[in-house]
């Protein structure tokens, strides 16, 4: 009989996950305690934590692991820190992967208590995913699904965080999510989006008809999430959605779990990096961009039209034209 | 492993997706091993054994089966 692998914090029971850059294997309790002390970590770094009383957080609950692990943890600090959550699903259209999502996201939302909102990109910005797609793939053009489906998706949670009069938008953007992000942009060569996201920790943004966000999930790793939401019993999706293969992040994911695995707490120094390096450029590189609002929707942009109906337009014209 | 002075090799059975490899280990080899074996970085994906989950510094023997699942859906 071979012996199990015990967990290193509190040697008895039977661990579930290696944390490599901590040299820890840890159980199931354990990983929850870690995970949730990570939370309320970013929570207290951006100084979060003190606010929350009485405010009122509009949660973007997608039904994957990660939104769900966000939405568990929130629900559970919402007493103890007085603040009202509700959660908002995008319907993006996506045939049964988003009909699986859905069903999820209301089946917990019904255990958990909270109230939900579902909002459809079809009736809110004229055009489905797989509709948009479609058009892109017939028109030759080389915008990503995912370039569409993020900015439409960050649109409406932008849109219904004001129509709730909402104080903050919570997403389950763990610290791989973040990572990824940053090396896209420096790929890219975009600048301005590596100072942007040096507020993305939730720090408050002073734009009008701009929802400030908080990112529980900051500091955790995906595979760390993974596990805390397998050990709690939440279902995971049989389904992955099919255009995810067609983005950047997947090339990038791999590139990096290979780094950290033969550097292990890669993940962090480079995270490190992206705030130093945010916070250094931000004053610099956002000076020259001034905030303004849509002249189609109203919506902040720092151009004239914000990318949301540019893309809107640009569907309209593309799908004229083959 | 040795016992009558014969090396015994066994069996490990490892499910991906609807994916299904045998491979043959030495008994009694760290997880780890095999996964890096077969080409799968150990940092991106969970690993159980009997539907529990276990870590990449367990061991597992001749006849078990183990699944893998990576660490992202959309992967």
């Amino acid at each position: 009989m071979i012996e199990m692998v015990l967990c290193d914090l509190c040697k008895k029971r039977k661990a579930v996950i290696k944390i490599r850059y901590a040299g820890l294997n840890l159980c199931k309790e354990c990983l929850s305690k870690f995970v949730e002390q990570k939370v309320m970590l970013s929570l207290k770094r951006t100084g979060v934590l003190g606010k929350l009383s009485g405010k009122y957080l509009i949660i973007a609950l997608s039904g994957g692991k990660d939104s769900i692990n966000a939405t568990y943890i929130m629900h559970k600090l919402s007493q103890e820190y007085d603040f009202k959550m509700k959660a908002v699903f995008v319907d993006e259209g996506i045939g049964e992967y988003s009909k699986q999502r859905r069903a999820i996201v209301m089946d917990l939302c019904k255990k958990l208590g909270i109230e939900y909102r579902i909002v459809s990109m079809k009736e809110e910005m004229g055009i489905s995913t797989p509709e948009a797609v479609n058009i892109l793939v017939k028109s030759r053009n080389s915008i990503k699904p995912c370039s569409v489906c993020g900015v439409f998706r960050r649109y409406l949670l932008n849109k219904v965080a004001l129509d709730e009069n909402a104080d903050y938008v919570v997403t389950g953007h763990n610290l791989d999510d973040e990572v990824q992000t940053f090396i896209m942009s420096l790929i890219r060569g975009d600048i301005r989006s590596i100072a942007r996201e040096a507020c993305s920790l939730g720090y408050e943004n002073d734009v009008p008809k701009l929802v400030s966000r908080i990112k529980p999930l900051y500091l955790v790793y995906e595979r760390e999430s993974l596990v805390y939401f397998i050990t709690h019993g939440f279902k995971r999706i049989s389904l992955s959605c099919p255009y995810a293969r067609f983005s950047m992040r997947y090339v990038i994911r791999e590139m990096i779990n290979d780094l950290e695995y033969r550097r292990p707490g890669m993940k962090y120094r480079i995270l490190a990096l992206k705030e130093r390096l945010g916070k250094d450029i931000r004053e610099t590189v956002l000076s020259s961009v001034e905030m303004r609002h849509c002249k189609i929707c109203g919506m902040p942009s720092s151009r004239d039209i914000c990318r949301a109906c540019e893309l809107k337009e640009l569907l309209v014209k593309l799908s004229q034209n083959y | 492993m040795v016992i009558d002075g014969l090396k015994r090799e066994g069996v490990v059975i490892i499910k991906m997706r609807n994916d299904i490899k045998k491979v043959t280990v030495n008994n009694k080899t760290k997880v780890e091993k095999i996964l890096l074996k077969i080409g799968i970085n150990p940092e991106s994906v969970i690993v159980f054994k009997n539907g529990k989950l276990i870590t990449e510094d367990d061991y597992v023997e001749n006849g078990d089966e183990i699944e893998v699942l990576p660490v992202s859906s959309s992967g």
